[in-house]
């Protein structure tokens, strides 16, 4: 676990190095929010998502108690979609899409 | 239904505090009103078995009935995390009703129309 938050921001050359190890899920960035809780973790989330373009995947690791009830509701309160939510793993994993246009608000989660 | 937030942030510290914000949340439960307490700060304590057993201030109910009527009756409790964890509780003790929800979910719930109030 990350003692501070950190974001990497992966390039197009990382993209390629894991399709060819055969991921079949590559974020466009992943977010350690280390133990950010409450308002702080999705301020982080917040402030990640804002460098991404329309349609690209945020991954993020969280170790808060309430991350499987906050990250769903910031989604939701703010149209991006979760994706892929791992409430059983440590730390938890979820992965968010960013919304494709203010206003465009859209929600879809798979729980695993 | 109607929703009603309540923002509680004491416990022992404010016994007269804690009890009303109960009286309260308890006549939204008798409205037939979804409520949600969000205990945070000092108020997270009252999460953890026994710990509003203590508490009682003069003109009402001891804490204890409050909030056994209050989760027998369908409220909730919801516990931030970070004031939680910062006090060196049990996370794996909270008491029937409460559950860990943070800030997205409180934004969430006022964005839906709920009515709030603090204590």
């Amino acid at each position: 676990m990350a003692k501070y938050p950190h974001l990497f921001i992966a390039s197009g050359a990382y993209h390629q190095y894991a399709q060819q190890r055969g991921a079949t899920m590559v974020p466009d960035a992943v977010l350690d929010a280390g133990e950010a809780g409450c308002g702080e973790l999705t301020l982080l989330i917040f402030q990640a998502v804002r460098r991404l373009a329309p349609g690209q995947t945020l991954e993020v690791h969280a170790y808060d108690l309430a991350a499987a009830v906050d990250i769903p509701a910031w989604c939701r309160s703010t149209g991006n979609m979760l994706v892929r939510a791992a409430t059983g793993a440590h730390p938890q994993r979820f992965v968010i899409r960013k919304r494709l246009a203010i206003g465009a608000h859209t929600s879809a989660q798979a729980a695993d | 239904m109607p929703k009603l937030l309540i923002n509680l942030t004491t416990a022992q510290d404010n016994p007269d505090k804690t009890t009303v914000a109960f009286v309260v949340a308890n006549a939204g439960i008798a409205a037939e009103q979804e409520v949600v307490i969000f205990l945070n700060v000092e108020a997270v304590r009252l999460a953890t078995p026994g710990y509003a057993d203590a508490i009682a201030t003069a003109g009402f109910k001891p804490l204890k009935e409050l909030l056994a009527a209050f989760i027998e009756n369908g409220g909730k409790l919801w516990v931030c995390p970070p004031c939680f964890t910062a006090r060196g509780l049990d996370k794996d003790n909270l008491i029937a009703g409460a559950s860990f929800a943070g800030g997205a979910a409180v934004v969430e719930l006022l964005g839906q129309g709920a009515a709030s109030l603090s204590y």
